[in-house]
């Protein structure tokens, strides 16, 4: 086993049955179909991919929400498919949700973020240290003893993120958590997610639909039919426009504007990522 | 139609201690085939706003008018109204419920008084303006795909023939494929059958690309209503209240900042590569015209 990596997943294939309406088992639906998945510690991963591509079946493995029908995988060097280290694993890769409504249970946000340390059993001088790091380090310290409802959405994703940090994953797996969120709140979730990478060097594993959200990623996957069809840096990805579209996938519109511009002749590099880069290149011409 | 709201103001729980304020004076009109975004950071007053344009709330304050018709008057047929102003929410699928598409499409129809014949009828044209063929008629909703189910919930609105269709986030949760075919599917429907369309969304790319005129909210008030062109130019003021532009508008900001004769105020991408393309070429015919005077 490869001590650098938190996932190893090998061949992985996932089956969901189709039941008639007798309730009898009437046909099999592949959703994962032998994805191989390694991660690294520390690393930033997207995976992207249409509405039942296998994307969401494939983060309920990493916490061993559900296991594989074939092939092997490994979260933080344990078998997901063995039911005493369950516990290990969910301590070891936190989960957080579309909508934040959803994940938020207390009445207090310093209660609500305590909630998954007092589970696991530790001492409560080391319950309010952790909840108290995890709040400052999504930026939430100041509003602890709020009622979440009286947050944002951004801010609520942010109390949800800091209720799994607050557990210490080393890994968090983040199922479009923008996906409900306006455009000020995508950008605090983004850069809370940011930070815990860069500076509590927390491997992400990011869920989106929106494209420009994984440009600062090291590796981004594209699934198709339960498949990782695509894989690269977020550059190498993003100079693919044509074969992302038919995977009904997007670029950002800068990387958009930069492709159609090179199309029409303008001598501009492959695979613009950003505002900023082309905005660069273009004043080079 | 046209529906016009005077000083509209909407107060929950009045006299309460958990009395709060989400609309305030607000005034405007939509009808006549527009499309029109409505944009606004989480708890701005969007979604009690579209609750008032088919009567499910009514103001606390001023007056909205159908047709020049006070909906708030004793008498008034709010039933009528609710099959004239279709209101999408938000994860619409969430409310299928019938045994097969068809008979959940036309349940609409089929309320408005129409006989089963025609219920069935008004179904399969809506089935067919949102691309959903015979063969899903008999299949239960919940077998279709994330995509489907959210198209068939449009068609039960459609069904009904609504002249004005308010949405509330109608692609939140899609991928960009299913989010193009359903703002596809708005604008055909506006351009075709010259239904009013009222977009919420937070996706300022979608709300650029499709709207022909944007309705910013702000603190239950409306704080501007003009052409995308006009909204987006005002990059800093919209991310002071959690709202952004498209990378396009940031892009041509940045590029006029840094002494491109470009027009600032494009907000779609092809627009934008026209505007840089036609700079770029006069760019480099000045300097071929230098370079061989030069010579």
């Amino acid at each position: 086993m490869d001590r650098d990596k938190i996932i190893e997943g090998s061949g992985l294939s996932y089956h969901y049955t189709i039941y008639d309406d007798e309730g009898k088992p009437a046909a099999e639906q592949a959703a994962l179909d032998g994805v191989d998945l390694h991660v690294e510690k520390g690393q930033f991963i997207a995976i992207l991919g249409h509405n039942g591509s296998g994307k969401s079946t494939l983060a309920r493995h990493l916490n061993a929400l559900l296991t594989p029908d074939e092939g092997t995988l490994y979260v933080n060097g344990y078998d997901t498919r063995d039911a005493q280290y369950l516990l290990k694993i969910r301590q070891s890769a936190g989960m957080v949700f579309q909508n934040p409504d959803n994940q938020i249970i207390g009445s207090v946000v310093e209660e609500d973020v305590g909630f998954g340390p007092e589970n696991m059993g530790l001492p409560t001088k080391m319950i309010w240290e952790r909840v108290e790091k995890a709040l400052k380090a999504v930026g939430m310290w100041k509003r602890r003893g709020d009622s979440p409802a009286r947050l944002s959405g951004g801010q609520k994703q942010r109390v949800a993120i800091a209720g799994v940090i607050a557990m210490r994953p080393r890994c968090i797996v983040l199922d479009e958590p923008t996906a409900m969120l306006d455009p000020g709140g995508r950008k605090e979730v983004l850069q809370t997610i940011r930070e815990l990478n860069e500076k509590e060097k927390i491997t992400i594993i990011l869920i989106t639909h929106y494209m420009e959200e994984v440009t600062s990623a090291d590796q981004v996957f594209v699934m198709d039919h339960g498949k990782i069809v695509m894989s690269g840096s977020p550059r190498q990805i993003f100079s693919k426009v044509e074969e992302l579209q038919s995977y009904r996938m997007d670029v950002p519109q800068a990387t958009l504007l930069a492709w159609k511009l090179k199309q029409r002749g303008l001598n501009l590099p492959d695979g613009i990522l950003s505002v900023e880069e082309l905005v660069d290149a273009l004043n080079q011409l | 139609m046209e529906l016009r709201l005077e000083h509209v103001g909407h107060i929950y729980n009045p006299g309460t201690t958990y009395e709060r304020r989400a609309l305030d004076d607000v005034c405007m009109t939509i009808g006549n085939g527009e499309f029109i975004g409505l944009i606004g950071h989480t708890g701005s007053g969007k979604s009690t706003l579209v609750q008032h344009l088919n009567g499910l709330l009514l103001p606390s304050e001023g007056k909205i008018y159908a047709d020049g018709e006070d909906i708030s008057a004793e008498g008034y047929p709010l039933r009528k109204l609710r099959f004239r102003v279709g209101l999408v929410f938000q994860y619409p699928e969430y409310q299928l419920f019938e045994s097969d598409v068809l008979k959940d499409i036309s349940f609409g129809p089929k309320n408005q008084g129409l006989n089963p014949e025609e219920a069935i009828q008004r179904a399969r044209e809506a089935m067919r303006s949102v691309g959903l063929d015979e063969s899903y008629e008999t299949r239960s909703p919940f077998e279709l795909s994330g995509g489907q189910k959210r198209r068939a919930a449009i068609a039960g609105i459609l069904a009904m023939n609504p002249e004005i269709l308010v949405l509330d986030e109608p692609t939140a949760g899609m991928d960009p494929g299913g989010r193009t075919e359903i703002l596809q599917l708005l604008k055909k429907l506006q351009e075709e059958r010259g239904i009013t369309i009222l977009l919420v969304s937070h996706s300022m790319e979608d709300v650029a690309d499709y709207t022909d005129r944007i309705i910013v909210m702000e603190e239950g008030k409306i704080l501007w209503d003009e052409k995308p062109s006009k909204i987006f130019s005002r990059i800093k003021e919209l991310e002071k209240i959690s709202l952004a532009a498209p990378q396009v508008s940031y892009v041509m900001a940045a590029l006029h900042e840094s002494g491109w004769d470009v027009d600032p105020s494009v907000t779609t991408i092809d627009q934008a590569a026209d505007e840089i393309e036609a700079q770029v070429r006069k760019r480099q015919a000045a300097a071929g015209h230098a370079a061989a005077q030069v010579e």
